[in-house]
């Protein structure tokens, strides 16, 4: 099970993977139109099936440089 | 392009040492990373390029098998699912999918993998050739060599050789996939714990299936013993 965050690019998107308080998980996918992460639980299964040479893991600065080269503001 | 002494290290760390002058031979031809994109200027001209050569294509791929004495399989329906290409285009700033037409040729050893991805090079005019028996799709460890082939109008297809054991597994995993995605449409915004322990025991199941089914194929092929070690190390 997830204990700590996880942080991935898959393609040129940023996804980052988070435990909740109860257990689960939260996956927050970035939007580079509003500038924002928003949930979608359907980038895991994009993520962690990816057949198409999308998915690279990386960590947690290099995750938020990206976003910041992204326009984002902060890490959700 | 990659160096050469990298790409055969990669090769050997995955016991593919006897195929790493081979693989690299055909990397060299058609590096994956100087693949062409497609010529049509959008979705709907690259759709109606697919439609108009699926048959064609699908022809020649059960030509080539054929020829090599190896079963193959072509995309259901013949052409990559729309809602699949849009997703793929969201993640790879809105850049045309190669594999709106795909076929697999299935192999029974890794031998005849390479050597029919050594066939295929003289049969159709590869673009692109990405070992990924040497460097496993992250984080499965799902494993092929994928090759990318120009058709008629510049169009870009998909062209895969498998191991028939993976083959065989890649149908049971996708009905575990099956789940995961119903749990994840179900649960767009969080997933609950129990929906996340059934999601990462299947993902988990997924790591271990495709392990052991690749230490199976190299063990068929001599290249480790029952135990799954590489008796040369």
């Amino acid at each position: 099970m997830l204990k700590s965050p996880q942080f991935f690019m898959y393609g040129e998107t940023p996804v980052m993977f988070r435990q909740t308080p109860s257990g689960g998980i939260k996956v927050m996918v970035f939007d580079p139109v509003t500038k924002e992460f928003f949930a979608d639980s359907t980038y895991r299964s994009r993520v962690l099936y990816d057949r198409d040479n999308l998915t690279r893991m990386v960590d947690e600065t290099e995750f938020m440089r990206l976003v910041q080269d992204l326009g984002g503001l902060q890490v959700a | 392009m990659q160096q050469r002494e990298s790409y055969l290290a990669l090769a050997n760390a995955q016991q593919l040492g006897p195929f790493a002058e081979h693989s690299w031979a055909l990397y060299s031809k058609a590096p994956f990373e100087s693949a062409p994109t497609q010529t049509a200027p959008d979705l709907v001209e690259a759709y109606m390029q697919a439609r108009k050569l699926a048959a064609g294509f699908e022809e020649v791929v059960r030509h080539c098998a054929s020829d090599l004495g190896v079963t193959c399989r072509v995309r259901p329906g013949g052409i990559k699912d729309a809602n699949r290409t849009l997703e793929k285009m969201e993640s790879k700033r809105k850049a045309l999918p190669l594999d709106l037409l795909g076929g697999t040729l299935v192999c029974s050893s890794v031998t005849s993998m390479y050597g029919a991805a050594d066939y295929a090079m003289t049969f159709f005019d590869v673009v692109s050739f990405r070992d990924r028996c040497i460097v496993p799709v992250f984080p499965a460890g799902y494993r092929d060599l994928q090759l990318t082939v120009r058709l008629e109008d510049g169009h870009l297809a998909e062209l895969k050789v498998m191991h028939e054991i993976i083959a065989a597994l890649d149908r049971h995993e996708h009905k575990l996939l099956e789940i995961q995605r119903v749990l994840e449409r179900e649960n767009l915004q969080e997933i609950s714990f129990i929906n996340n322990l059934v999601s990462t025991t299947l993902t988990e199941a997924s790591q271990q299936m495709y392990t052991q089914a690749w230490q199976q194929a190299l063990t068929l092929e001599g290249l480790l013993n029952e135990r799954g070690e590489n008796d040369d190390a």
